[in-house]
């Protein structure tokens, strides 16, 4: 708890001192009776919920359990809010083409997750604003000061729920960068005993030959390998050196593949020796599911590969998949963020939370109470008192985390008022410590957060896609150079089809505060990749036209 | 209404039909065609109006449309992967005509051969609930470039070096239509026509000397082309819109040799670009009308007529 | 069994001639049966080993967690599934018996009347207008249809004020009833095409006949080609019971009411809560992921979506064999040389 104290106002550190001994008092008689809040006036407001993230109470909930605690302090937030009905729908909302229609009919649920509308990516979620999917709630946001529920480094990552200064979602859930996941003995075999943050590909590569032998792999590796080997050499589709702005009236962007082209010849023949030289890489052309339960945990999980890419929410599932506990998962295995580029850089943001919207449907009351339900069961009090109750009935750390994705975004990610000991020690030690080593690497800026949100989404990432997938597996004869460059050409005589809605002023400002940044952090974090490749790209596509 | 004037009568009786005759069949005539006139309209014709027009609007999730003219239709020309996926859309869906349609009408030909009994039984196993989730990670498998039956196929029973499948840009489009090949779901509607052929028929084709594929082709065949010609006619459009499979399988890739124009529609859609979206799918629309009108010219389709 | 000689059935190489069409038909039989086993087989697995490369063949350790939690699900996810399946079960009953006593006669008429009543000119553009919808990718006219439900008939999110007063305009509202499932299938393009098929292939000079003997045109419908086209029928009426079975998409925008919600939105929300069974906010880490459309569809908990898979595919099975003995009981059209 202490490590967050300096992030709050005196008001909030105030309350929660409250609560931790209001929760502890609790403690013997086991009767919910938080802050001491007076109700609000009475209205009459109907909130319809999809089931996620807002759940409604089961009142006969074994005691215990995520439900029972969840169902008590919904219970008192409904008491709090006279006159506030919470209705179940049958609505899916992580299925886009049915969340869309909603929206466009005002049939969506109160809150929905933001990436689905915008494709997951930045520049998507913040068109979708712009086009007017999610509601703008600023005022509201301020008014229960929600920024001060947050963990300080996630209310600092902005991105995909503020647009300029306008806020349209409330953080809920965080992941780490996107890392690799190894089995800790496996890589003892070769004499090493954990992988540093600043290993590269290259080192990757070595250790994946090291670690592969007859009825092994050293790697398992998702489809689109390339879309996380290039971008450390700051190519992408929105990579930071093949990417640039321009000015005008036209789409603001333009792609540029053929200044660093050695880079991503260099990288591609780097996977390639991995998978089809090496043979150290366990893939397939349609690998595309990394996630806990697909082909590559899998093979992780019998011991056929011995780093496998994952983020940090699959940890505890990945445990509960091989029948371990987290203690024992915690010895096993352990996470480490994705390696970097040649030159120091890396493109993986170290935390990134998952948002969710409000509808734009909704009245002013509505999104009142909606704010209110939604951060007092996820991110404030609510939260404590669920948890308070399944630590007083089970007086196990380890049922907490269980019952919702730990680490968290609020501020109790350490410790719970009224729960005795430390969440992270209980989550995995290793673990905990690997996570935090990445959570606390500075935040890489993203332009989103210093260009207002642009109607347009301009042209998509499928050319990248085309490319890159066609580059790993391939065993036809290619050309890198040709075909970037043809890429190029494709995305920038799409780019050129679009207007911009942006004002022009605006834009040119928010860019060179956005390059700025990141020429003060480069120079910090990556020297070198700021002497070759940034200020060289700088200087030729940038300075010209925002210098 | 004024089509309806053009009611045929019994060819015989056509000279002189009374006019209350007429009156009544034209009365008759609209009894079959008029609820299913009132549904496609509102249901049908309707919603794709408004297509048509969002598709030259901006068409935003929600708030005022702006009029766009004809701007999303010049942005798709200009855009270099529209054309490559029509033309990948046309091989594959003749290609996958050209390998597939043909096999469920003689599978069906050949199921009315068997007892009565056994049809039966051959009828279920072809019919079990099959998830394509199912059958996503069985040929998933197959064509794994690692670990895969056909990879081991290749290297340890014939010798050959390890193959590209799903990832060679020439072939990807025939391992994707293979698979296609299993689904057996029209079979049933040929059965229906298979089942109205009297057996005289071929009673007296044999008392002339026909054998078996001659009996295939001079009777069972003829006897099916309208019904045929229904499936194809289906099939065509289908296979114009086809996006799940290759979806599932590879995303589009490799370079987009297998990206098909609903699936770039759906690339589309989730880059929050709704009309472009309809703009591209009214393209798609044309298209597959004029593969329609070109084959109703080569195939004609009711020889009565 | 027509192609085959009536005499003469005995000797060696029509015998073998049978026997290889018996094999190849068992081939094929035993292509399709090869993913039913992998989904049997996998739905007894354990969730790791379900994605394990190469995949085994039987399961290594065999275990019913899969079917449990299936089972099961509905005690630990009830604030997901708030009706008891059974009621899910019967929306989707009634919205799919609805929809065949609307849809099959409405479209089977007009395919006659297409088939056998227009010529010419008029007969080709009723066709078109009839066809002309299975054209257009249904994904972009989904926001319409959908807008079209809520003020139909306006395909907009308000309806528009009369001019010149402050009153919108009355619109009918079907949405989140369960004729905003029945009506917009009330004629089915898909079937149109194999009705026509088949009334095209009944010879004109069986109708004629009727005709010079006075029936009218619903009577000679009734009672002699409906008799001829039990089989078409069963066909027709199998696909439209699969399709409404199984939709999803379109129940998803135009219902929320779970009390009438079918049986594939419960599902869908099984599946999805099963993929982090254990965890309470199930789809959260889907959020961070770009590949999340595919982890929610097919990445997830083998064993349990295989599960979920067979379940729900059951009715249509048990339908179809009903069904079959319909189509199998294919009247011969009598009289006709």
């Amino acid at each position: 708890m202490k490590a967050y104290v300096h992030g709050m106002n005196r008001r909030q550190f105030l309350q929660m001192l409250a609560i931790g001994s209001g929760g502890l008092a609790l403690f013997g008689r086991g009767m919910p009776a938080l802050a001491q809040a007076t109700p609000a006036p009475p209205v009459d407001v109907q909130l319809n919920t999809s089931g996620w993230p807002i759940e409604m109470p089961i009142a006969d909930a074994a005691p215990g359990t995520f439900q029972a605690g969840y169902a008590r302090a919904f219970q008192t937030w409904l008491d709090l809010n006279p006159g506030v009905r919470v209705q179940q729908i049958e609505f899916n909302p992580w299925d886009a083409a049915g969340l869309r229609t909603a929206i466009a009919g005002g049939t969506a649920p109160f809150t929905y997750p933001i990436g689905v509308m915008g494709g997951w990516n930045v520049a998507g979620i913040q068109s979708a604003f712009a086009q007017g999917a999610f509601a703008d709630i600023t005022d509201v946001f301020n008014r229960y000061n929600v920024l001060d529920m947050l963990d300080p480094r996630v209310a600092a990552s902005t991105s995909r729920w503020m647009a300029g200064d306008r806020i349209f979602g409330i953080p809920y859930e965080v992941v780490s960068s996107q890392g690799y996941f190894y089995n800790r003995a496996h890589l003892e075999s070769i004499g090493m005993e954990r992988i540093p943050m600043s290993w590269t590909w290259q080192d990757m590569r070595e250790m994946a030959l090291q670690l592969t032998t007859p009825d092994r792999k050293g790697l398992a590796m998702a489809a689109y390998a390339l879309n996380w080997i290039l971008p450390s050499y700051g190519i992408g589709f929105d990579g930071l050196v093949s990417r640039y702005p321009i000015p005008g009236r036209g789409f603001n962007w333009r792609w540029d593949f053929t200044t660093f082209v050695d880079d991503m010849v260099e990288g591609v023949e780097l996977w390639r020796g991995m998978y089809f030289d090496d043979q150290s890489v366990f893939s397939d052309p349609n690998y595309w599911d990394f996630s806990q339960n697909g082909p590559l945990a899998a093979a992780f999980y019998d011991q056929r590969v011995s780093m496998t890419p994952g983020i940090s929410l699959f940890f505890s599932d990945m445990a509960q998949r091989m029948n371990i506990t987290v203690a024992e998962a915690d010895q096993m295995m352990s996470f480490v963020r994705a390696p970097l580029g040649p030159t120091g850089f890396t493109p993986e943001q170290p935390i990134t939370p998952s948002a969710w919207a409000f509808s734009p449907d909704l009245s002013a009351e509505q999104l009142d109470k909606g704010v209110s339900l939604f951060t007092y069961m996820l991110l404030g009090e609510g939260f404590i008192q669920t948890m308070q109750h399944i630590f007083q009935e089970t007086g196990d750390l380890g049922a907490i985390l269980r019952s919702l994705r730990w680490p968290y975004a609020n501020r109790y990610s350490e410790s719970i008022p009224g729960v005795e000991g430390s969440l992270s020690q209980a989550a995995g030690s290793n673990y905990s410590a690997a996570l935090n080593e990445i959570f606390d690497q500075p935040r890489l800026p993203e332009v989103g957060a210093y260009i207002p949100a642009e109607v347009n989404n301009g042209p998509g990432d499928t050319p990248w896609y085309d490319k890159i997938t066609r580059w790993a597996f391939t065993r036809d004869p290619f050309d890198v150079r040709a075909e970037a460059a043809e890429m190029e050409s494709i995305l920038n005589q799409q780019a050129s089809t679009f207007a911009s809605t942006l004002d022009e002023n605006a834009f040119a400002e928010g860019i060179r505060r956005y390059y700025a940044d990141w020429d003060a952090l480069l120079q910090q974090t990556a020297p070198l990749f700021y002497e070759q490749r940034f200020r060289p790209f700088y200087e030729l596509r940038i300075a010209p036209n925002f210098g | 209404m004024a089509a309806q004037a053009e009611v045929l009568d019994a060819p015989s009786a056509q000279s002189s039909v009374p006019s209350e005759v007429k009156a009544r069949r034209r009365w008759q005539l609209a009894l079959f065609i008029v609820p299913a006139f009132l549904f496609q309209f509102f249901w049908g014709w309707y919603p794709m109006l408004v297509a048509l027009f969002l598709s030259m609007t901006d068409a935003p999730i929600r708030g005022a449309l702006t009029w766009q003219g004809l701007n999303n239709y010049n942005r798709l020309l200009l855009d270099p992967l529209v054309p490559m996926a029509f033309r990948i859309t046309l091989i594959y869906a003749g290609l996958s005509i050209l390998l597939t349609f043909a096999i469920p009408i003689f599978v069906s030909i050949l199921l009315m051969e068997m007892p009565p009994n056994v049809m039966r039984v051959m009828m279920i196993l072809w019919f079990l609930p099959l998830s394509g989730i199912a059958s996503t990670l069985f040929w998933q498998y197959l064509y794994n470039e690692q670990f895969g039956l056909f990879q081991w196929i290749a290297t340890a029973v014939l010798g050959l070096p390890p193959q590209s499948f799903l990832s060679s840009q020439n072939w990807v489009l025939l391992w994707l239509i293979l698979p296609s090949i299993l689904l057996y779901g029209p079979g049933l509607y040929y059965l229906t026509g298979l089942q109205s052929i009297p057996r005289s028929y071929y009673e007296a084709a044999e008392i002339e000397g026909a054998g078996f594929w001659r009996k295939i082709w001079t009777i069972s065949l003829p006897r099916l082309r309208p019904i045929i010609a229904m499936t194809l006619l289906f099939a065509i459009i289908g296979s114009l819109q086809e996006f799940t499979f290759p979806d599932l399988m590879t995303r589009g890739g490799p370079n987009g040799a297998s990206r098909t124009v609903v699936m770039y529609i759906m690339n589309i859609l989730n880059n929050a670009r709704y009309g472009d979206a309809t703009a591209l799918a009214v393209m798609l629309f044309a298209l597959i009308m004029v593969a329609t009108l070109i084959y109703r010219i080569v195939f004609k389709a009711d020889p009565d007529q | 069994m027509s192609l085959f000689p009536v005499v003469g059935r005995k000797q060696p190489r029509l015998r073998v001639a049978w026997w290889v069409i018996v094999a190849l038909l068992c081939l094929g039989i035993f292509m399709h049966l090869i993913p039913f086993f992998i989904m049997i087989s996998t739905s007894f697995k354990p969730a790791s080993e379900a994605m394990a490369m190469p995949p085994t063949l039987f399961p290594r350790e065999p275990t019913l967690a899969g079917w449990e939690l299936a089972f099961n699900m509905t005690a630990s996810a009830r604030s997901l599934i708030s009706q008891p399946l059974s009621q899910y079960f019967i929306n989707s009953v009634i919205m799919t018996v609805g929809t065949l006593l609307l849809s099959i006669p409405i479209t089977s008429m007009s395919a006659y009347a297409c088939s056998k009543l227009l010529k010419g000119r008029s007969a080709r553009y009723w066709f078109f207008f009839f066809i002309g919808t299975l054209m257009l990718p249904g994904i972009v006219t989904l926001i319409p249809s959908y807008l079209l439900t809520r003020n139909f008939p306006f395909p907009l999110p308000v309806a528009p004020t009369i001019p010149g007063t402050e009153t919108p305009f009355p619109t009918i509202r079907i949405w989140n009833t369960f004729w905003a499932v029945i009506l917009p299938a009330g004629f089915s393009a898909g079937n149109f095409l194999l009705f026509k098929g088949f009334f095209d292939s009944i010879p004109d000079s069986i109708i004629n006949a009727a005709r010079v003997d006075g029936g009218s045109e619903f009577n000679i419908f009734r009672r002699i080609v409906l008799p001829m086209s039990v089989p078409v029928f069963a066909v027709t009426i199998y696909f439209q019971f699969s399709g409404t079975w199984e939709s999803y998409l379109w129940p998803l925008v135009v219902i929320q009411d779970s009390s009438i919600a079918p049986l594939t939105l419960a599902v869908r929300r099984l599946v999805d809560a099963f993929t982090y069974a254990g965890t309470t906010n199930a789809q959260t880490a889907l959020g961070q992921s770009a590949n999340v459309s595919n982890l929610v569809n097919q990445g997830l908990s083998w064993n349990g979506l295989m599960v979920l898979g067979l379940l729900q595919a059951i009715p249509v099975f048990l339908f179809f064999i009903v069904v079959r003995e319909y189509l199998l009981k294919g009247v011969r059209i009598q009289g006709l040389k």
